[in-house]
């Protein structure tokens, strides 16, 4: 009787376990399926954010020449503009026997998407294809940015009337 | 010119950016800018009598094809020694439109100028 008994205890705690180990593996899997499930959510929403609108043009040119590529900028109204110094990384010993400085400027302006190929065949015709002030230029897209005046820079491109005062 | 060009740029510590620009123009590179600029991570900054001290940094900004891009990640970690800790990094940002870039390598060209150099020369 009591081997009886004790195999009726030992099955009772067996399918006990069993209950136990389902019961934990079907919270997994639920887990899993909400996890899944709010990647999927926070994917859709963020398709329905703004598409990109802006670009960062980036123009390097040899260094004294990036005042006057600023003023143009700043002429069409891009006037969010960060210039950095630098150097050219060419073989010293062509750039030596040729006579040109290898210093650069490096111009970063915030453009909008709608404008970038407008502004930059500008820039290549005025400035980049002459030999006075040949660099290159190029744009990189931004995800975000933040601006205080950032509603009327997307609509007019200019922070003239924009900002806080 | 609105095909396909990448930024690559690889940060590295002042002083250390020619086998950078080496590697990367052994893999394919035109030519790059270097601009300078300090480090602020939180192992790098350091404290020398109660003022901190930040590293000088260089930023190698390579402007190539994307077909050439992995190669030349790929040539400056390796000869630069981007893997290993705390001599770098390098990665890259996509380009939509570039203007003033010639398709024709560096090299070609200065070799015309010298030949043409060399012509006018004769003539006189």
């Amino acid at each position: 009787m009591s081997n009886k008994e004790s195999l009726k205890t030992k099955k009772e705690n067996f399918e006990k376990k069993v209950k136990q180990k389902k019961v934990e593996f079907e919270k997994k899997v639920k887990d899993k399926k909400q996890k899944i499930q709010d990647a999927i959510n926070t994917k859709k929403q963020e398709k329905n954010l703004l598409p990109p609108m802006f670009e960062l043009l980036v123009v390097v040119i040899n260094r004294g020449r990036g005042q006057a590529v600023l003023n143009y900028l700043k002429s069409i109204d891009l006037n969010i503009n960060v210039v950095s110094f630098g150097e050219g990384t060419a073989p010293s010993n062509i750039a030596g026997l040729l006579g040109f400085s290898q210093e650069k400027e490096v111009i970063f302006t915030v453009v909008n998407l709608k404008d970038s190929t407008k502004i930059l065949d500008l820039l290549d015709s005025i400035f980049l294809s002459t030999e006075k002030y040949s660099g290159i230029a190029f744009t990189i897209p931004l995800k975000s940015i933040t601006n205080n005046s950032l509603d009327t820079f997307v609509e007019t491109n200019s922070l003239k009337n924009g900002g806080k005062q | 010119m609105e095909n396909n060009y990448d930024l690559v740029i690889s940060i590295v510590n002042r002083g250390h950016s020619d086998p950078v620009v080496e590697a990367s123009r052994e893999a394919g590179a035109n030519g790059g800018t270097i601009i300078y600029g300090r480090g602020t991570g939180k192992d790098e900054v350091d404290t020398f009598m109660g003022v901190s001290i930040q590293p000088e940094k260089e930023i190698i900004m390579t402007l190539t094809k994307s077909e050439n891009k992995n190669n030349i990640m790929e040539a400056i970690c390796e000869k630069a020694g981007l893997d290993a800790a705390g001599m770098g990094i390098c990665f890259s940002l996509p380009v939509t439109k570039v203007r003033g870039i010639s398709s024709k390598p560096a090299n070609q060209n200065s070799l015309k100028q010298n030949n043409s150099l060399k012509q006018t020369e004769t003539k006189k």
